[in-house]
């Protein structure tokens, strides 16, 4: 036998005082309580704002604290990168964003990825790819940093590394095919 | 005081030391060895100095006033 319920009394702040009536435990007397009183947490306690806002300004607060290292990491590279480079180029990578770098096969063109102009002693015109290893996750300007860096020491293996393309023609990789004729050790000597 | 500068997300960290201090200088050299396990290459130049007087290193310089590790190269 499904039995029912019989009011016994409405009490404030606690709930529902009522009587059982057929079934197995006819007579009992039960509280009914609301849910939100026995719920874990407390919940009828809890502030009226749905968690999922909370959750959000969780977020929102990450997110401002990510901006602002990533900020700061731009900021450094940016000075290194401008230490680095001379009162001419300093003013092209501040107008532009790129600046020149003499090498002793041509200039090179720092400041796009995947377009690096390469004008050659010889006149030749190419668009070359050199990137530092998981540059992805360097600020920009370390990536200039690190290209400029090896430029200097080491022309050679940069112009062998690189991936090129004439302005118009589909992109070959390396090595670079360079003007005959001059080495790093004559290019010292000419700047000298 | 000598510092170390390694590129990487958050711009660049520095490992520094002093001249006079051989904890430091020794653990900055187990730094640049491992770098340059890493086929890093280092260049080390007065503090603030343009890149043309920047040089080559292959071994750790305690006199350095900076040294810069960069990453190896690939084409893009």
């Amino acid at each position: 036998m499904i039995p029912s319920l019989r009011l016994v009394e409405d009490i404030p702040e606690w709930g529902t005082l009522v009587a059982l009536v057929g079934g197995e435990h006819h007579g009992a007397n039960v509280l009914l309580v609301p849910a939100t009183r026995v719920l874990p947490g407390d919940t009828w306690r809890q502030p009226r704002r749905p968690p999922e806002r909370r959750r959000w300004r969780l977020l929102d607060d990450d997110v401002a604290a990510r901006a602002e290292a990533r900020a700061e990491a731009m900021r450094r590279a940016e000075s290194l990168l401008e230490s680095l480079l001379d009162e001419q180029q300093r003013a092209q990578w501040r107008s532009r964003r790129e600046f020149w770098v003499q090498t002793p096969f041509g200039d090179v063109e720092l400041g796009r990825i995947s377009h690096l102009r390469f004008n050659g002693v010889d006149g030749t015109r190419l668009v070359l790819c050199v990137v530092p290893t998981r540059y992805s996750e360097l600020p920009d300007a370390d990536i200039w940093t690190n290209l400029l860096l090896v430029l200097h020491a080491e022309p050679r293996r940069f112009f062998d590394v690189a991936n090129y393309r004439t302005p118009r023609g589909a992109w070959q990789t390396g090595p670079v095919p360079l003007p005959a004729g001059r080495t790093a050790t004559s290019f010292a000597t000419l700047r000298g | 005081m000598g510092t170390m500068r390694i590129l990487d997300h958050t711009g660049d960290t520095a490992v520094c030391w002093d001249l006079d201090d051989e904890p430091a200088i020794r653990a900055a050299q187990e730094i640049f060895e491992r770098e340059a396990a890493q086929s890093k290459m280092a260049f080390a130049r007065a503090a603030g100095a343009p890149v043309e007087q920047a040089e080559r290193i292959r071994s750790f310089d305690p006199a350095a006033e900076e040294i810069i590790w960069v990453r190896p190269i690939q084409g893009g």
